[in-house]
């Protein structure tokens, strides 16, 4: 009796597994590329801008108070990066948020704000000065993000403080 | 309190006053920042004037002192011909490229006749007359540059002149201008951001510093100027300081007070709880720092680069390198912790579970579930091993380099370090699954196997329902553990120890090393090739994407900065033909677009629209005009774009134009401003700009764009594909049904595998887009598991070299086996050519690509070099004639950027705007002026920096009517990329097979080594064995060579010497017994002879009917009985010698046997006993009666050898694990010659007795493990001295 509930599982535990790989993906598909053309015309105009300056907003809240958590989830799978004094390229978000925080450890930011918003192209984006402390002395830098879409959002796409 | 605890916690509280006293400091300055910011602000000028001065001396007297250099060198002013004056150019240029700056020596005219590096003045002042030196400083402004120069005067008819970049007037890109070195080093030493002024009347402020730069006379050369610290920013900069500084010391002050607060806690407590103390304090330490920022918040270089790895995964465990490598070892040191604990009280917890079907069902359930925290794990490690990729920018798959460079060879140290601690991870849940297989029913091997790996596979099927997209293949967990059961079924096995005193702690860490590596390994190449596919899918949509909003805005943003101009308070009209040669490139360096690197161009347009003047640098004439037409086509302010597919990259180039009015409206002009993603600054063979992070595809990874229209190839770089292609009905299929996702085929070309992904744009059905790389192959693979395994190797190397470095220091004294030795060397000599391989390998490679460049540049040279001659007839042709205009239109016409010197200067090229803006040196280079001008060297070729891209840089005379007539220059980039990609196939290829053969080496030298080692351990074995007397040597080797001789001749030696010592022992036997029978014979004859007379005498008397026969008879009588007495005592000692009783063996106090010993002697007159007993008890394992007599014997003749009286002295010592006991007397002492026989049987200085009683004595004692020695002097007593082992020591 015992043998027989052991072969049955063995069957049972066996079907699992082979219907556990058969769910992985098959060979030569990948995930979506980046479309960068591809405008959401599935959502109400209104609502597009709304979602834009939402994510301008919580960008400029991060970056005034010189934390990089509002904004890392915001981030694209890759981010173009230019900071300075940090490397420019091309980054994945973790690494992005990384570098971000590299730059905020190094200065204090005191003031920030987008001055400009430009929302009706394909990539949003917005520029603004930053002012910042750093050994003791004022610096400032502008502050330039534009944004894709990606899915069903718009993520960070480029992100330059020069 | 022991010193681990007090020592860390004295330095801690020293850090927490230093914490304090930073913290009141802090506290003082900013209180005194903020009521006395005046006299605060008036120190920080003072202290700010008085760094910049200081480092701006310096530099002075760093100049002075190359200068004194140069005018040591005395073979520099010699006059002598062409070949010494190269030589003195060559050793000028190999001085400038080590210090970095420029060298001019001048004549008594003030015309330099030597130089290196870049012109800063075409003429200096003319010599003075006189003798003395005379040394001066001055500053001259060229372009966008600035230079600070010395020069020194001496008698010899020459001076020195050095000078050193000291700005660049606009903050250009490295990519065009080198950085200078004055600002960068007061923004380090003070974080002031200084300008540099000419002249005193220069911008005047309260915010502003102008700090005058003193040459040596005390002259002011010019004024740096800063920005006055503001009251809040000087307050929030204490702050700042005061913080990290506390957060550094506050990280410290936490380690060493949970170190030493976890050590004293520990003490006494159960070891599971000492593990747990342990794990909780080194993880309140990690996130603390994490908190803290420590310590990347203080360090530089690779350890802190986010931009080389960073993850912002756990809140900061991973973020830059350093804090990777802290959460890797606080991970395995928490893992290696846990490992120290049994699992026996799980698997007795379990035992007492009853009755035994809810055992098993308990085991089956933890079966289960640690199957699904093991699969769990590997998901995690899969995850963490993907971070290591796609967070990093590090070449780990680089086959450029036979080893990794450093910064990848720290990631990979890191992953080392990860890798190891996940393995210990699985390995304690593997453990805890064979546990409960076993518990469950499961007792083989096979069946525990299988319940394993069903309950992995259950797991993992549940897992991988609930996840889109796998984060690694099927088969991973079921290879993990199976590596991991290996390890403990097989490997773990307790080998047979060698002899002390060899290293044996190395085994398990390389063990553990391996297994970790072979668990990695798989699951780096599956993310290896996930990432590769990302980065082309990223540059897929690089291709595909339409105007870049950044590229749009830049040039937005280069038409505002015009209209500044335009609008400015200085009130410039760059469209006026008066300030035009320069308005262009004024205009270009203060745009964006120049700070940021991209080749750019400016063009200024007056109001008639005729061009006043341009500036471009980096895009060629081809692609100016294209997007120029193309911008005037459409409306202004418009961003338009060109792209041209270049190879393996689509050069884009955008463009916008605007026109420009006064403030009245009236038109003063128009601007065009360009940009492209080409990297070259001089025309060449121009790239998409590459991206150093992730997203980049590495030089020598070959790529291949192909774009589709209708299905049919339009346009291809792929050298199997051409024009007219169609597209393969799998790939139509797959686009048609998913066309917003790109897909990936394997595709076999005529010459080698590709991947390609398809990927349909968006914006146009009808066109398709194909990237392809070359698939790689298993070349690729091995090598770079080659360079995984290295560093892994490289980390066992260092960990055994810190265990042996340890031991040497504790005094151990280490030895290495023969199979150590041989394996070693058998290493050195495998390992060493790959690495002499690779250093010529590159320069092989750099040779060839060099020729390559030598052929390219000379054949150019030659075309541009005949078409000048062609076109001038005479010099003066040459010198008139060869205009920038002709060099634009000859350079249009071959495609080729060329320039024209005279002498040694320019004299015309086809971009002059370059030359203008002083982005190139308008002199002709040192080396090439003497190779080219003085000996008229055919072809000369160098390198030059420009910016910081390399190029190489072809001369070659000109030479009308057989005079040389000038120079002409063209230059290439520096085609490292191709020296990458020569040096990586030459690698894979050679040096990848190459490894497989050193890691087959490796493994023969590893078996050779042990084959070779076994019979040596098993002969030395077996030479104990006859040493102890056993001749019967157990040697399994059978070879026929050297060794299996060695072993013949060794068991041939053994049976010699067993046959030997038997005939010895019969020979020996014999004489003791012939020595025994003389003895007796001997003793037995002294008796009987007395008894024979007595007898006589006795017949005699009574045949003589003697009247005293009676008296005669009890005479005999008693004569005969006492010698019937001697010999029964002879047959009694005869028995003693020849057959010792059994010994019964007991635990006995020596001092006791002593002491029972003397006393039978108490009552002997005239000799007195002493006693010098060791304190204590002194108990030996020992047969009383035995012992005793041992002890009675040698008292006795002690007492016999005294007999007008002396002192007998016992005394009794503990040395090591023995005793000593020491019987003396004050004797006469015994001869040398006597002493060395006394312990022989039958051997004796006296009269009575058979001389074996201290044959007797030493047979017992060494019985008893012991033995006994005999010290003596005539005349000065004789010493017995008995050692025996101590109770407990002996077995």
């Amino acid at each position: 009796m015992l043998g027989v509930m052991r072969r049955q599982t063995a069957i049972l535990m066996s079907a699992l597994l082979l219907s556990g790989t058969a769910a992985s993906q098959p060979p030569g598909r990948t995930g979506p590329v980046p479309s960068v053309r591809a405008v959401m015309q599935h959502a109400q105009p209104n609502a597009r801008i709304a979602a834009i300056r939402a994510l301008f907003d919580r960008v400029q809240r991060s970056m005034t108070s010189g934390s990089v958590d509002g904004m890392s989830a915001d981030l694209a799978p890759f981010v173009d990066v230019n900071i300075v004094g940090e490397e420019p390229g091309r980054y994945s978000a973790n690494q992005a948020a990384s570098i971000l925080g590299r730059f905020y450890l190094a200065r204090k930011p005191i003031a920030f704000s987008f001055t400009s918003i430009v929302d009706t192209l394909s990539l949003p984006y917005a520029t603004g000065p930053i002012s910042s402390i750093r050994r003791g002395n004022r610096e400032t830098a502008q502050v330039y993000v534009s944004l894709r879409r990606i899915g069903s959002r718009w993520r960070i796409a480029q992100l330059n403080i020069y | 309190m022991p010193a681990s605890v007090r020592w860390p916690a004295l330095v801690a509280l020293v850090c927490i006053a230093v914490m304090g006293v930073v913290f009141v400091v802090g506290m003082i300055q900013e209180r005194r920042a903020g009521l006395n910011w005046p006299e605060v602000a008036a120190e920080r000028d003072a202290a700010l004037v008085r760094s910049v001065q200081q480092i701006f001396r310096s530099e002075l007297d760093d100049l002075l002192g190359t200068a004194g250099v140069v005018r040591g060198h005395a073979e520099l002013y010699s006059d002598g011909g062409a070949a010494d004056r190269a030589s003195s150019f060559a050793w000028l240029r190999n001085l400038r490229a080590r210090a970095g700056i420029s060298v001019d020596i001048i004549d008594s005219t003030g015309h330099p006749v030597l130089w290196a590096g870049r012109s800063v003045r075409s003429k200096y002042q003319s010599l003075l007359p006189g003798g003395g030196i005379h040394t001066e400083a001055f500053i001259t402004r060229d372009g966008l540059q600035t230079y600070l120069s010395v020069e020194v005067r001496g008698d010899a008819g020459h001076a020195v002149v050095v000078s050193r970049l000291l700005e660049s007037r606009f903050p250009i890109s490295t990519r065009f201008l080198r950085p200078a070195h004055f600002p960068a080093a007061v923004f380090d030493e003070t974080g002031a951001r200084v300008g540099l002024e000419l002249d005193s009347a220069g911008t005047q402020g309260a915010d502003l510093l102008r700090i005058p730069l003193m040459s040596f006379d005390g002259r002011a050369l010019a004024y740096a100027v800063a920005p006055a610290p503001q009251q809040q920013d000087a307050i929030v900069g204490i702050r700042q300081q005061t913080q990290d500084l506390l957060q550094v010391l506050g990280g410290i002050v936490a380690a060493l007070l949970t170190w030493s607060v976890v050590v004293q806690v520990s003490r006494g407590v159960r070891k599971e709880l000492r593990v747990v103390l342990a794990m909780a304090g080194i993880w309140a330490v990690r996130l603390l720092w994490i908190r803290l920022a420590v310590p990347a918040a203080v360090m530089g270089g690779a350890l802190a680069d986010a931009s080389l790895y960073g993850s912002s995964f756990g809140g900061g465990l991973a973020s830059t390198p350093v804090d990777l490598i802290l959460s890797g070892a606080s991970l395995l040191w928490s893992v290696l912790l846990l490992g120290t604990l049994s699992m026996r009280p799980a698997r007795t917890a379990l035992a007492l579970v009853r009755p035994v079907q809810i055992r098993r069902a308990v085991a089956g359930a933890e079966l289960l579930i640690g199957a699904l925290v093991f699969v769990l794990f590997v998901r995690a490690f899969a995850a963490v091993l993907r971070s290591f990729l796609f967070d990093s920018t590090a070449a780990y798959q680089d086959p450029t380099r036979i080893l990794p460079d450093a910064s990848t060879a720290l990631l990979l140290a890191a992953m080392a370090l990860v890798a190891s601690a996940f393995y210990g991870i699985f390995f304690v849940l593997v453990a805890v699954m064979d546990v409960a297989a076993q518990e469950s029913g499961g007792n083989r091997a096979s069946r525990r196997l299988m319940e394993v790996g069903l309950s992995v596979g259950v797991s993992l099927a549940l897992l991988r329902w609930s996840e889109e997209t796998p984060l690694w293949p099927w088969y991973m967990p079921f290879y993990v553990a199976g590596i991991v059961l290996a390890h403990r079924w097989w490997i773990s096995r307790p080998r047979v120890g060698t002899r002390a005193g060899r290293v044996e702690g190395w085994r398990p860490t390389v063990i553990w090393l391996s297994a970790a590596f072979l668990v990695t390994a798989p699951m780096f190449y599956a993310r290896v090739e996930e990432r590769e596919r990302a980065q082309v899918e990223s540059l897929a949509a690089e291709v595909l994407r339409p105007a870049d909003a950044w590229l749009s805005y830049l040039l937005t943003d280069g038409i505002r900065t015009v209209a500044g101009i335009v609008h400015g308070s200085e009130g410039e009209n760059p469209f006026d033909p008066a300030v035009a040669p320069s308005s262009a490139l004024n205009a270009w360096a203060r745009m964006l677009v120049s700070r940021q690197g991209y080749n750019s161009g400016v063009f200024l347009y007056d109001s008639t629209g005729h061009e006043v003047d341009r500036f471009v640098v980096g895009i060629e004439s081809y692609d100016q005009r294209a997007i120029l037409t193309k911008l005037f086509d459409y409306g202004e302010e418009t961003v338009q774009t060109i792209e041209r597919t270049n190879g393996r990259d689509v050069l884009s180039v955008y463009g916008i134009w605007s026109t420009m009015r006064s403030s009245d409206g009236r038109l003063l002009g128009s601007v065009a401003i360009i940009l492209s993603t080409g990297t070259g600054i001089l025309p060449g063979r121009s790239a998409s700009l590459p991206f150093r992070g992730s997203g980049g595809l590495p030089d020598w990874r070959d790529l291949y764009l192909t774009e589709y229209r209708d299905s049919s190839v339009v346009s291809t770089s792929r050298p199997d594909l051409f024009t007219g292609i169609r597209l393969g009905p799998n790939v139509r299929a797959a686009l048609d049904r998913q066309p917003e996702f790109g897909h990936w085929f394997r595709e076999q070309g005529e010459d080698r595998p590709y991947m390609t992904l398809y990927v349909r744009d968006p914006a146009d059905a009808h066109h398709v887009l194909a990237v392809s790389i070359t698939a790689l192959d298993i070349r690729w693979y091995a090598f770079t598991v080659m360079k995984l395994l290295s560093v892994f190797a490289l980390i066992g190397l260092l960990i055994a070299g810190a265990q042996r470095g340890w031991d040497i220091s504790r005094g151990r004294r280490i030895t290495l086996t023969v199979g150590q030795k041989l394996f070693g060397g058998f290493a050195i000599i495998a390992v060493m050519p790959l690495i002499v391989l690779g250093y010529y390998n590159r320069a092989v490679s750099t040779e060839r690509v060099q020729d390559l460049m030598e052929r390219t540049l000379r054949r150019d040279l030659e075309v541009v070099e005949r078409r000048i001659v062609t076109y001038v007839e005479n010099e003066d042709d040459f010198v008139h004639g060869v205009t920038d205009e002709f060099c634009r239109a000859v350079s249009a016409e071959y495609g080729t950027d060329f320039t024209v010197y005279r002498g040694d200067s320019l004299l015309a090229t086809s971009r002059p705007e370059l030359y203008r803006a002083a982005l190139f040196d308008s002199r002709l280079d040192g080396t090439a002026y003497a190779h080219s001008v003085l000996e008229g060297r055919a072809f000369y070729m160098l390198s030059q920096t420009v910016g910081n891209v390399p190029y190489a840089v072809g001369f070659m005379p000109v030479n009308i009517r057989g005079q040389r007539a000038g120079v002409v220059s063209i230059s290439t980039l520096y085609r490292q990329s191709d020296i990458e990609r020569e040096v990586a196939e030459r690698n894979v290829n050679v040096v990848g097979v190459y490894a497989i053969v050193v890691l087959l080496a490796l493994g023969a030298g590893g078996l050779l080594a042990a084959r070779l080692a076994r019979p040596l351990q098993e002969l030395s074995a077996a030479a104990r064995d006859v040493a102890r007397g056993d001749f019967d040597p157990q040697i399994s080797y059978r070879g026929r060579d050297e060794l299996g001789d060695l072993v013949l001749e060794f068991r041939a030696m053994a049976s010699e010497l067993k046959r030997s010592r038997e005939d010895l022992a019969h020979a020996e036997r014999e004489r003791a017994w012939k020595e025994m029978a003389k003895q007796v014979a001997h003793e037995i004859r002294n008796p009987l002879t007395p008894i024979k007379l007595s007898v006589q005498h006795l017949r005699q008397a009574f045949q003589d009917r003697a009247a005293d026969r009676e008296e005669i008879l009890q005479r005999v009588t008693k004569t005969v009985l006492e010698q019937i007495e001697t010999l029964s005592r002879i047959a009694l000692e005869f028995s003693h010698f020849a057959r010792m009783p059994d010994a019964r063996v007991e635990r006995l106090n020596i001092h006791t046997l002593l002491d029972e010993a003397l006393a039978v002697f108490s009552e002997v007159q005239g000799v007195e006993c002493r006693r010098a007993f060791a304190d204590g008890e002194i108990v030996v394992l020992v047969d009383h009666d035995q012992m005793q007599r041992v002890f009675v014997n040698i008292v006795r003749n002690s007492i016999q050898a005294m007999p007008k009286g002396g002192v007998v002295t016992v005394t009794t010592a503990v040395e090591g694990h023995g005793c000593r006991v020491r019987i003396s007397d004050t004797g006469p002492g015994i001869p040398a010659g006597v002493r060395a026989r006394i312990f022989e049987p039958n051997f004796s200085t006296k009269t009575e007795g058979m001389g074996i009683g201290l044959a007797i004595a030493r047979r017992i004692v060494e019985d008893a493990g012991g033995r006994i020695d005999c010290e003596s002097e005539p005349g000065s007593g004789t010493a017995f001295i008995i050692d025996l082992p101590v109770a407990g020591e002996s077995t």
